[in-house]
């Protein structure tokens, strides 16, 4: 073998590759029926709404108000609070309405544009074939004047790109519309042909809507576990100094010190109950042409779209207290790295608490053509010999080869089981470290569009199961990925 | 060990055929590693000699030595563990001694097919393949392959990739 490769190495370059591994010649047309093709649409450049320079230096404002009313409050000095609030008020005025100048947005053959930037003239392009999702999002400061802000959520960008903050709130669902029009007709159009025949669903129907009683009770069974842990390693960790200094004879002080970071543990925790509880408010997900739609937000209101066949996995999760209500959380996974930033947080969850029947049906949804009930059941546990690597999930963890779809199961404080059509798969990779051959384990990874963190993963299954799980991954994603639709990138 | 062990990729159901990297791949692996080891060398001498003295000096070069015996030896099965194999539909790559891993990356995934070659590489005419699907953990790496080799494969990949699209 490694003679083949030298002697080639040492022949004429360039001439004897092509002989022993002549290169197929390029199709010229992709296999397959291609897009359906999109009348050119083209918008000519416009501005963002006049008001945006407002909105967008609302926190600068509120600085200022605070400031001047401090000085004015401390030294009595009337005159210094105003000079403070007219020179930060013209200096930020002055940029704000600068910037809104020259920033300026259109789309032009099948791209959305966006340029902006005084001195330093910025423009970004986002193919709109690569399209995940898009979200009108309306802060309250927005709300108030009928404005709305548009997320994009591109194929692999790690930050939401170019949110474009402020437009009318018509406008913005004008242009969300026209985006999602242009990212794609052929496989919305397919996605709705193939869902013809089922039961006609009434788009304005929602599909769930989550009472706020039932999200307040979820979130605090959720967290609370969370919380219950913090206290009890600070407990324990507090008590068992206060008894060793005790003994030592000293004055234990202990609990002060370790109260300071106790409370701190716990503020978060609450914060962020109190924000995905205020985040999840009047939580509705309907279904129309091909689409998911999710309305949310107390505060802030959102309205997120995700197109049915961006969705490359959906996962149900119950965290370990929901079990006593038997409720669960559904979330799908796109190709946008985004949902895991700040700004999108939870923009992934489609069900934030619901019942078994609830979170069927919204996972039915997500994936059209999968049987949940026998999906959720595939799972099995990997061989007894890894038990002692997971002796607390060994019973949890599990993996399963579906007629359409790879089904995992982990993790014990919030068990979740994940559903990954074959058509979704990117690559599989099987690792086996040193302890897993002694053991004859191995490991199988199938990577799906996305981070890492979105692969899913049969841990510690028997070597030459995994291999063989492997091996039948990557033939069903073959058939899988030829009986549908093309669709490019 | 006693066992006779099996590698994990073994167990694969159907007959594969593994190509090899180019031989003077394991030259290259060496000599980097010896390059490296003589940097870390170059910059402790001194420091040590003074600290050690003489006769802790001559055991500290004993033991580097030993070490870089034991690195050359795994780095020669470590090369020889290193194996690619075209199918119809995708590629399989092997390759770990002690921590193993097989990846197979099927054609029409592939978004990018990078041809890169370091500074000893190119002194022997090798190249790395690297592979890139819509999965962003992950980079499927060929090394050691002679360019007009790695050249051939990222044609045949491309063409491959242009042929099934699969998308995301």
């Amino acid at each position: 073998m490694s003679g083949s490769a030298r002697a080639q190495g040492s022949g004429e370059p360039g001439e004897a590759a092509p002989e022993q591994w002549p290169a197929p010649t390029i199709a010229s047309v992709p296999i397959g029926p291609g897009l359906a093709s999109v009348a050119p649409v083209e918008i000519p450049k416009r501005r963002l709404h006049p008001l945006t320079p407002l909105l967008e230096s609302f926190r600068l404002l509120i600085a200022v108000v605070v400031a001047s009313s401090w000085q004015v409050y401390v030294q009595e000095n009337f005159r210094i609070g105003v000079v403070i609030a007219i020179i930060a008020g013209v200096f930020g005025a002055g940029s704000g309405l600068l910037s809104w100048l020259f920033t300026g947005y259109r789309i032009i053959g099948g791209e959305l544009q966006i340029t902006e930037g005084v001195l330093v003239r910025k423009s970004r392009t986002l193919p709109l074939e690569r399209l995940q999702g898009i979200e009108v999002a309306q802060p309250l400061r927005a709300r108030v004047f009928g404005l709305a802000q548009l997320r994009i959520e591109v194929a692999g960008a790690t930050e939401t790109e170019a949110p474009l903050s402020y437009l009318r709130l018509d406008e913005a669902r004008g242009l969300r519309e026209q985006l999602l029009a242009l990212s794609g007709g052929g496989g919305v159009a397919a996605v709705a042909a193939d869902t013809a025949g089922e039961a006609e669903i009434d788009p304005a129907e929602p599909i769930v809507r989550v009472s706020v009683r039932r999200l307040i009770a979820g979130t605090v069974l959720e967290t609370l576990p969370v919380t219950l842990l913090i206290f009890g390693f600070f407990f324990a960790l507090g008590a068992g100094f206060h008894v060793l200094l005790e003994l030592s004879g000293t004055e234990p002080e202990v609990w002060q010190v370790l109260s300071l970071p106790f409370v701190f543990g716990l503020v978060t925790s609450l914060l962020q109950t109190g924000a995905s509880f205020l985040r999840n408010w009047n939580f509705t997900l309907t279904r129309s042409d091909g689409r998911l739609r999710v309305e949310r937000g107390l505060a802030e209101k959102r309205s997120n779209i995700v197109p049915l066949w961006r969705v490359t996995a959906v996962s149900v999760a119950v965290p370990a207290l929901w079990r006593l209500k038997d409720w669960r959380a559904v979330q799908v996974s796109t190709a946008s790295l985004a949902q895991a930033s700040e700004q999108l947080a939870g923009s992934d969850v489609l069900l934030p608490v619901g019942t078994v029947a609830e979170a069927g049906r919204v996972a039915a949804t997500a994936l059209p053509d999968i049987e949940w009930e026998a999906a959720a059941a595939l799972p099995v546990r990997p061989p007894k010999r890894a038990r002692w690597r997971m002796p607390f999930t060994w019973r949890i963890r599990g993996a399963g080869l579906g007629e359409r779809v790879f089904a995992i199961r982990f993790g014990l404080l919030r068990t979740t089981t994940m559903v990954v059509p074959y058509a979704r798969i990117q690559q599989v990779e099987v690792t086996q470290g040193p302890l897993q051959r002694v053991q004859r384990l191995a490991t199988v990874r199938a990577r799906i569009a996305g981070s890492a963190s979105f692969d899913a993963v049969a841990a510690h299954r028997d070597a030459a199961e995994a291999v063989a799980m492997a091996a039948a991954l990557r033939e069903r994603a073959d058939a899988a990925a030829s009986a549908e639709e093309p669709r490019l990138s | 060990m006693s066992r006779r062990e099996h590698p994990v990729w073994d167990h694969w159901p159907t007959d594969l055929d593994w190509q090899p990297m180019a031989s003077d791949l394991r030259t290259v692996r060496l000599l980097g590693m010896s390059v490296r080891l003589l940097i870390l060398a170059a910059v402790l001498a001194l420091p040590l000699a003074v600290w050690l003295g003489p006769v802790g000096f001559l055991c500290a070069l004993g033991i580097a030595a030993a070490i870089a015996a034991l690195r050359s030896w795994i780095i020669v099965r470590a090369v020889r563990a290193w194996g690619f194999a075209e199918r119809e539909r995708d590629l399989l790559v092997k390759h770990g001694l002690l921590f193993r891993e097989l990846s197979i990356v099927p054609y029409g995934r592939i978004q990018l097919v990078d041809l890169k070659a370091g500074p000893i590489e190119r002194a022997f005419s090798l190249t790395t393949v690297q592979i890139r699907t819509a999965a962003l953990g992950a980079v499927t790496e060929i090394p050691g392959l002679h360019p007009e080799v790695a050249a051939g494969l990222r044609d045949r990949l491309s063409a491959r990739a242009a042929e099934v699209r699969e998308g995301l």
